[in-house]
């Protein structure tokens, strides 16, 4: 895996702000670790992060083309580049095959290369139970042909996302981890392409990763934010899967509990979390454990618990200091 | 059915009321010493006698280093001087710990609810918080307790009862009162406790939590939650049922016994356990992870002590969230809060001087 450069989280995010044509921005949603870094580390200027692709998401599902395509030619017109490569530098034409199309990845311009490039994605359409997870649309732009791709757990990212200063909209914490932890229900093989990483490490280590900074927040405030993810995870569920929230509440801790009983899976976990989200932290091995089996009591199991009840639990009592 | 019967003639572990038969009292006994298991012996043929249903007594001796044969040889000698009607109603067994708890002996039934109960029973007094229910320090730690409370002085009748203590247990332990000169050489009646002063009263809480077994937890992440915050949501946990025999002690418990006390803030939280059930823990802070034995130079977040409840029985329903006060004064000589601990003990003595 090639290390990334450390990037300031609100400096992107301002440059992506920027760049984004007025009329699209109420439908953008920016998800991933340039998301999470920017809710955490926004105020601090000494935090960074190692991030190569600034995920922003069209929602909803029914704008989504048409606004990755007023994107692209804006951004195209702006001097953005395709990002370099065999399969991402060439655009289909209307004679390319949908599977064919390469995803939409494009470098912001400047004199030196950048570090990161931004990757469209679509929100999911309705959620259909049995239906293939990962969907695959064509735009069409004035440079050629591209697709933009949407995953079912993705619809989490559209669920009360925070409105920043900047026009824009970054997805919870929350929301992410859990489509992260839907998405890897167990730890499969599938690596990283280009590295011996698995994907559900990474992702399932990034889940981690965001309890650790709410918690590390947490304690700084003296709020006890975490404690209200279990019944937002829940509200969440039931807006966007409807009759399969249930399932999905009781079986959202799968995968993170297989990869808190491997001791190998955990290592390379957080080794990939503190390339990442992690960079500029000193997050200990011990520590990475604490924070599974803190969040596995703490918000998995009581996220378990909802349905039953059908009705969150009160927040505990706010935190004395 | 089950319950814990007392009289005036002892206390009696376990009685079991046999739907199809006699009952069975049961006494259990830690000890290593003859003369405590004729004394329950005793204690149960006069429970018998007493009983208002028929019943039959079953002595069980706890790991004890009395063999088998001795027992027996017991027993045997005990049957040949009680009347016959009782005698033989009187049964004497061994229950050792280990990784397969063992019963035997003689048995008045081996009905399965009742071996059932009988081995829940046994259980319950080898659980490591158990471990001091007999010993002399929890005599102590009960009557000075009660004096720090101002409560009335308990007759050496009522001592036995409350701490299930033997006669010779109560009887060393107020000897040991006597040689601190907190006790005057009458035999009979009320114990009072004299005057008990600062130094002495830190000696006593000092001693009484080395008695104590300690667990101890860390948080690795650096993030564990406020000892105040965490004594919140325990609380949380105990209106949802989900903690057990358990009281905050520490400084938390010291400044809620003494609002004034100008005390340090509370560098970790002590929770004192009485039932050995630390599975709330989880519940509290599932990233704590217990310190291996004899590591030191570790921050402690929690601190558990496993433990009898020397509260006096009368205060535990009005305040059960809260330690003693002498589980209190331990954790902050454990903690090395010495000034601390210096001013507690002070106002506790001046408390109970005014309510003399």
């Amino acid at each position: 895996m090639t290390i990334a450069a450390m990037l300031s989280p609100a400096e992107v995010l301002t440059q992506v702000a920027a760049a984004l044509p007025d009329e699209v921005r109420p439908n953008v949603v920016i998800i991933g670790s340039l998301a999470a870094a920017y809710h955490f580390f926004a105020a601090d200027s000494d935090r960074a992060i190692r991030t190569k692709d600034v995920d922003c998401l069209f929602s909803p599902h029914s704008k989504a083309v048409a606004a990755a395509a007023v994107v692209t030619d804006r951004l195209i017109r702006a001097n953005w580049t395709l990002r370099e490569g065999p399969d991402w530098s060439v655009p289909g034409t209307k004679e390319s095959r949908d599977e064919d199309l390469p995803m939409v990845r494009l470098r912001p311009p400047g004199t030196g290369a950048s570090p990161w490039f931004l990757e469209l994605l679509s929100a999911p359409p309705q959620y259909e139970p049995g239906g293939s997870a990962k969907k695959q649309r064509r735009i069409e732009t004035s440079a050629g042909h591209f697709a933009i791709c949407s995953f079912d757990y993705l619809a989490l990212a559209e669920w009360q996302p925070i409105e920043l200063p900047l026009q824009i909209r970054i997805a919870r914490p929350e929301m992410m981890a859990l489509a992260n932890l839907l998405h890897h229900p167990v730890i499969s093989d599938t690596l990283i392409a280009g590295t011996n990483y698995k994907r559900a490490n990474k992702d399932l280590g990034r889940v981690l990763a965001l309890a650790y900074l709410t918690t590390l927040r947490d304690r700084r405030s003296g709020e006890d934010e975490l404690s209200e993810w279990p019944s937002r995870m829940w509200l969440a569920l039931q807006e966007k899967f409807g009759g399969q929230a249930r399932q999905l509440a009781a079986n959202a801790g799968a995968g993170l509990a297989e990869l808190l009983g491997s001791a190998a899976d955990l290592d390379q976990a957080l080794r990939i979390a503190s390339l990442g989200l992690l960079a500029s932290l000193d997050v200990s091995p011990e520590a990475f454990v604490a924070t599974g089996a803190r969040f596995m009591a703490e918000v998995i199991d009581e996220l378990a618990a909802l349905p039953a009840g059908d009705t969150p639990r009160p927040p505990l009592p706010a935190q004395q200091r | 059915m089950i319950g814990r019967d007392s009289n005036e003639d002892g206390l009696v572990s376990m009685h079991w009321q046999n739907p199809a038969g006699p009952d069975v009292l049961t006494e259990i006994r830690r000890t290593s010493t003859v003369r405590d298991v004729r004394e329950a012996m005793l204690a149960l043929a006069y429970a018998i006698e007493a009983s208002a249903r028929p019943a039959s007594g079953l002595c069980i001796v706890l790991n004890s280093r009395l063999s088998m044969d001795r027992l027996d040889e017991e027993l045997t000698r005990f049957r040949a001087i009680v009347k016959p009607g009782v005698a033989e109603h009187i049964h004497l067994a061994a229950a050792t710990s280990g990784p397969v708890m063992a019963v035997k002996g003689s048995f008045p039934t081996q009905e399965p609810g009742f071996m059932a109960a009988l081995h829940a029973a046994v259980q319950r007094e080898m659980a490591p918080s158990a471990a001091g229910r007999f010993t002399r320090q929890q005599v102590k730690a009960l009557l000075v307790e009660r004096w720090l409370w101002g409560l009335p002085a308990l007759s050496l009748a009522d001592t036995r009862r409350q701490t299930g203590a033997s006669y010779a247990t109560v009887a060393a332990a107020l000897d040991e009162l006597r040689q601190l000169h907190l006790l005057g050489d009458e035999r009979e009646g009320p114990i009072v406790i004299r005057d008990l002063r600062p130094p002495l009263l830190l000696k006593l809480a000092d001693e009484h939590g080395s008695a104590r077994k300690l667990v101890r937890f860390v948080d690795p992440t650096g993030l564990a939650k406020l000892p105040s915050a965490m004594a919140t949501r325990l609380e949380s946990l105990r209106g949802r049922g989900e903690a057990g025999q358990v009281a905050v002690g520490g400084v938390l418990g010291a400044v809620h016994h003494f609002e004034d006390l100008n005390i340090t803030a509370a560098p970790r939280l002590d929770l004192s356990v009485f039932d050995g059930d630390m599975t709330f823990v989880r519940q509290l802070d599932a990233g704590l992870m217990e310190v291996p034995k004899g590591r030191t130079n570790t921050k402690v977040t929690l601190a558990v002590h496993l433990q009898r409840d020397c509260r006096p029985p009368e205060l535990r329903k009005s305040d059960a969230a809260v330690a003693a006060y002498l589980d209190c004064l331990a954790d902050l000589l454990e903690v090395g809060l010495q000034a601390d601990a210096e001013e507690f003990a002070y106002a506790l003595c001046e408390k109970a001087r005014l309510s003399a």
